[in-house]
C-alpha cells in the first residue's frame, strides 16, 4: 500500500480509530492490531511476501531468547551467525543472486572459461533491505548484551512489521522501538498534530516536488545522448531534488504516522542539502542507515582508530557496502566509492567533524564562506547522484563527459511540458526557502511555535499546492526498490 | 483527542472544499472529451468516430430541420474510443435517459468502425484503450470519475489547459495562416471545433500521413462480425428514443479510393443496418468541393455545409413519411 494512495487514505483513519477507541484498554490488543494492520499494509503488494517477514520474525525472536539463556560463547556466536545468515541470505537470494551470477559468468568469459548458470526470475520483496537490517540490529544488540530480548512475540512482531516504517525506514533500532511497544501509549495532542504536519510536508515533498521532478529527470536520464552538458546537469539537479523529496518525504510521512499512534521514530533526514562538507552531508542524509553502518560495521572494524591505512580501509568498506546495499549494480558501488573519495580527505585531515552545528544558526542567511561551502558540497552531491541514477556505466560516463565539456555553458533545452518545468523550478525554490527557515527544527513544516491563524494559513497554502500541482497517479517511492 | 478530531475534521473539510471548488474549473476546454461526459443525459445523439465528431454540427442539423427540443447532441469520439462495440454501446446506454424522449439520432458509418485489425487495433486492445472503458459516469458535472482517472496531475494541469485553450480561442482570428499546430474544444452541442492550419503544404503533409496510415489499416483489417452486431444493437437502442438515420460522411477522394478498394461491398455489408434504420445517406459521392484538415476530417466550414445537407435530407424524409 502506498502512502500517496487512496487506499492508505482510507486505511489510516480506520486503524487510527480502532487503535485509540477499540483496543485502547489493552496494550496487547493495540500491538495485535498493529501487527494485523501492518501485515495487511504489506500484503497489499503481494501476500506471499508476508512469509518472508514472518520467517525473519520467528527466527530472530527465537534466537533472541536462545541468546539470553545460552552461556557458551561458541553457541552464542552460532546463534548470532544463524540470524545473520538467514537475514542476509534472504537479501542475498532476492537482491544479489543474479548480480553475482552475471558478473561471475562475465569474469570467467573474459579468461576464456564458458559456463552457464541461469539467472533466477525473482521479484525483489518491497522493503526487504530495511526490515532485514532492523531485525539484525535486534539480534546483534541482544548478542552484545545491550538489550534484553523480549519474551512478548506480539510486540516483537509489531517491531519488525510496524507499517509506517516497514518498507522504507527509518531503520529503527530495537533499543529505541521495542521498549515503546512494551509500554502503554497515551494520546498526545501536540505530538499527533505535529505528526499531521509532518505527514502534510512529506506528502508535499513526494507528490509535488519529487513526482514533478521525476518527469524531467526521467526524460533526460532515459536518453542522455540527446542532450548537451547544461541540460544534463539540469537533469541531475531535478534528480537531486527528486530523490531527496521522495525519500525524505516518505520518512516524514512514516515518522508523522507513527506519532499518531504514540511512537517516536528516529530522525532520518536533517536538511542535508544545506551541508557545508560531505561529512556533514552524511550525518544528515539517511541517518538511520548511516548510523546503522557506523554502529554495526564501521566501529566493529575499528572505526577511525588505528593506522592511516586501516582508516582508509574502513571508510571504503562502509561506503562500498552502503552503495551495494542500495542495489546490485556497479553504478551503486561506484557511487559509494566516489563518496568515500570525497569523505576521505576530511577524515585524514581530521576535518570531518568541523560542521556539527546547524548552518547559520540564529542568522537569516549564511555568510559568504558558508554559502560557498554549501554550493560546493551541493555540486559534489549532484555529480555523485549521476552515478546513482544513470541506467548503466556507459550512460554515467557519457553524462559526466558532457557536463565537463564546453556544452555545459550553453542554454539548457526547454523540457516539455514547458509550463510544468517552470512551475516545478518555482516549487523547488519554495521548498528551499521553507526548509531553510526551519533548518533547526525536526522537519520542514515544524511550525508549532507559530500562532494558530498563521498555522492554518500555512496548512491551507501547502494543501493548495498539493492539490494544484501534485501528482496523484500510481507513483512508487524510489527507495522501495532497495 | 476531541480537539485533534475536530481539527482533523476541519482540515478534511478544507481539502473537500478546495477539491469541489477546483472541480468546477473543469470544462469542455480541457480536452476533447470532458465536455461530452459531463453535461447530463441526452436522448438525440450523433454517434460515430472522429469523422462525426468533427463533421456533424448538431445545432445546424436541428435548425435546418426546425427542431427546438430535445436538441441533437454529438456523442461521437474517435476510432480508438468509439468503434461500434460493447464499450461504446454501454456508454450510449448510460447517456440516454429512460425518463425523457428523444427525437432522432444520426449514426455515422464507415468501413473502419466496423473492422477489426489483429495488429493495430484488435477488438480487445482497442476497447481497453477507449476513453470510455470502465467509465460508469458519462453525465455528471463535475465528472469526478473521469477527472480522477485521466488527470492524475492535480487541478493545476486542468486549470492551465483551460486557460491555454481560452487564450487560443480568444486569439484564434489573429492566428497566422501558416500556423502549423491545432487546437480544439467541444461546443455546447458536443461538436468538436478544431482550429487547424489550412496552409496547402501543411494539409498536404497531414493528408499524405493519414492516407499512409489508412492504407496500412486496409492491408491488415477485415470486417468484424462483433462490431457489426453492436452497430445493430446501437440502432435498436436508439430507435427506442426516436428515428435513426445512417450517414456516410465525405472524405478526401484518395481516402475514398482506399476505402473502396478495402471494402468494395460496403453498402451490401450494411444492408441489415440500413433496413433497420429510417434511412441511409451516402455523402461520399456528393459533388461538392469539401475541405479537409487531413484527408479524413472535414474542416469546420465544410462541416457546417455537410450538417445542413443532412438536416435537409432528414427534413425531406420526414415530409415524405408524413405524405405517405
Amino acid at each position: 500500500m502506498l502512502f500517496n494512495s487512496i487506499d492508505f487514505a482510507i486505511f489510516l483513519p480506520i486503524v487510527f480509530v480502532a487503535y485509540w477507541f477499540l483496543t485502547n484498554k489493552s496494550l496487547r490488543s493495540q500491538n495485535l492490531l498493529i501487527v494485523a494492520a501492518s501485515y495487511l499494509f504489506y500484503g497489499w503488494w503481494d501476500w506471499t511476501f508476508l512469509l518472508l517477514i514472518l520467517l525473519s520474525t520467528v527466527v530472530d525472536f527465537t534466537i533472541g531468547l536462545k541468546l539470553k539463556k545460552e552461556k557458551s560463547p561458541l553457541y552464542r556466536r552460532v546463534y548470532l551467525w544463524t540470524s545473520i545468515a538467514v537475514n542476509l541470505g534472504l537479501l542475498g537470494v532476492f537482491k544479489y543472486y543474479n548480480f553475482f551470477i552475471d558478473n561471475f559468468i562475465q569474469a570467467f568469459t573474459l579468461i576464456g572459461v564458458e559456463f552457464s548458470v541461469s539467472s533466477l526470475d525473482l521479484i525483489l520483496p518491497v522493503g526487504i533491505s530495511f526490515y532485514s537490517f532492523q531485525t539484525l540490529s535486534y539480534t546483534i544488540d541482544v548478542y552484545n548484551k545491550k538489550l534484553n530480548p523480549t519474551t512478548d512475540f506480539v510486540s516483537f512482531a509489531a517491531f519488525v512489521s510496524f507499517f509506517p516504517q516497514l518498507v522504507a525506514g527509518p531503520i529503527e533500532r530495537a533499543t529505541n522501538l521495542i521498549p515503546q511497544f512494551l509500554s502503554n501509549r497515551k494520546f498526545s495532542y501536540p505530538e499527533a498534530s505535529s505528526g499531521m504536519r509532518q505527514i502534510l510536508w512529506g506528502l508535499f515533498k513526494k507528490v509535488v516536488i519529487a513526482d514533478n521532478c521525476a518527469l524531467f529527470a526521467n526524460q533526460i536520464f532515459d536518453n542522455p545522448e540527446l542532450y548537451d552538458g547544461s541540460t544534463l546537469f539540469l537533469g541531475a539537479l531535478f534528480f537531486t531534488f527528486q530523490i531527496y523529496c521522495d525519500f525524505s518525504g516518505y520518512s516524514d510521512i512514516a515518522i508523522g504516522t507513527a506519532r499518531l499512534f504514540g511512537f517516536n521514530l528516529m530522525k532520518n533526514f536533517a536538511f542535508p542539502y544545506f551541508s557545508r562538507d560531505i561529512a556533514e552531508f552524511w550525518r544528515r542524509w539517511h541517518i538511520s542507515l548511516s548510523t546503522w553502518f557506523r554502529d554495526y560495521v564501521y566501529i566493529p572494524l575499528g572505526g577511525s582508530q588505528g593506522s592511516k591505512s586501516k582508516k582508509i580501509r574502513n571508510i571504503f568498506i562502509i561506503f562500498l557496502v552502503s552503495g551495494f546495499w542500495h542495489g546490485a549494480s556497479w553504478n551503486f558501488i561506484l557511487w559509494g566509492a566516489l563518496n568515500a573519495f570525497l569523505f576521505l580527505p576530511l577524515l585524514l585531515m581530521k576535518q570531518n567533524r568541523n560542521n556539527i552545528e546547524v548552518v547559520a544558526l540564529n542568522r537569516v542567511l549564511p555568510n559568504y564562506r558558508e554559502f560557498f561551502q554549501i554550493l560546493v558540497t551541493f555540486s559534489l552531491v549532484v555529480i555523485a547522484w549521476i552515478f546513482f541514477r544513470a541506467k548503466d556505466l556507459n550512460d554515467t560516463f557519457l553524462i559526466i563527459n558532457n557536463i565537463f565539456s564546453s556544452s555545459f555553458f550553453t542554454i539548457p533545452s526547454i523540457l516539455t511540458p514547458k509550463i510544468k518545468m517552470i512551475y516545478t523550478l518555482g516549487l523547488i525554490c519554495f521548498l528551499i526557502i521553507v526548509e531553510w527557515i526551519h533548518r533547526d527544527k525536526e522537519f520542514g513544516l515544524e511550525i508549532r511555535h507559530y500562532s494558530k491563524p498563521i498555522r492554518w494559513i500555512v496548512y491551507t497554502a501547502v494543501l493548495l499546492l498539493i492539490i494544484t500541482f501534485g501528482y496523484f497517479g500510481e507513483s512508487e517511492f524510489i527507495y522501495f526498490q532497495f | 483527542m476531541s480537539k485533534f478530531l475536530k481539527n482533523t475534521f476541519l482540515f478534511s473539510l478544507i481539502v473537500l472544499i478546495i477539491h469541489l471548488l477546483f472541480s468546477f474549473c473543469a470544462n469542455s476546454y480541457i480536452d476533447d472529451y470532458y465536455g461530452k461526459l459531463s453535461n447530463g443525459h441526452k436522448n438525440s445523439l450523433v454517434i460515430g468516430t472522429s469523422r462525426a465528431l468533427q463533421g456533424i454540427v448538431p445545432s445546424i442539423v436541428d435548425s435546418t430541420i426546425g427542431i427546438q427540443e430535445p436538441k441533437l447532441y454529438n456523442f461521437a469520439f474517435t476510432l480508438s474510443s468509439s468503434p461500434f462495440g460493447k464499450v461504446y454501446y454501454d456508454a450510449i446506454a448510460k447517456k440516454i435517459s429512460s425518463e425523457q424522449a428523444g427525437k432522432y439520432s444520426i449514426i455515422s458509418i464507415d468501413p473502419w468502425s466496423i473492422s477489426e485489425n489483429q495488429f493495430l487495433y484488435s477488438i480487445e486492445k482497442l476497447d481497453h484503450s477507449s476513453v470510455l472503458f470502465q467509465l460508469d459516469n458519462v453525465t455528471s458535472h463535475p465528472n469526478f470519475e473521469y477527472l480522477y482517472d485521466k488527470y492524475p496531475d492535480g487541478w493545476g494541469n486542468i486549470i492551465m489547459k483551460r486557460a491555454e485553450t481560452s487564450l487560443l480561442i480568444k486569439n484564434a482570428k489573429k492566428l497566422n495562416k501558416n500556423f502549423a499546430g491545432s487546437f480544439s474544444f467541444i461546443n455546447q452541442d458536443g461538436y468538436l471545433k478544431v482550429y487547424a492550419s489550412l496552409d496547402e503544404n501543411v494539409v498536404a503533409k497531414k493528408t499524405s500521413e493519414k492516407l499512409k496510415l489508412y492504407q496500412e489499416l486496409a492491408d491488415s483489417s477485415k470486417v468484424s462480425e462483433h462490431r457489426m452486431s453492436f452497430l445493430l444493437k446501437i440502432i435498436s437502442l436508439l430507435k427506442k428514443q426516436g428515428d435513426v438515420y445512417l450517414v456516410r460522411l465525405p472524405v478526401h477522394e484518395e481516402m475514398l479510393q482506399i476505402e473502396q478498394n478495402y471494402m468494395p461491398d460496403f453498402d451490401i455489408i450494411m444492408t441489415e443496418a440500413i433496413s433497420l434504420s429510417n434511412g441511409f445517406y451516402d455523402m461520399t459521392n456528393l459533388d461538392h468541393n469539401f475541405k479537409f484538415t487531413d484527408g479524413n476530417h472535414l474542416e469546420k466550414s465544410s462541416s457546417k455545409i455537410v450538417s445542413m445537407k443532412i438536416g435537409k435530407w432528414i427534413k425531406t424524409l420526414n415530409k415524405q413519411a408524413a405524405f405517405n
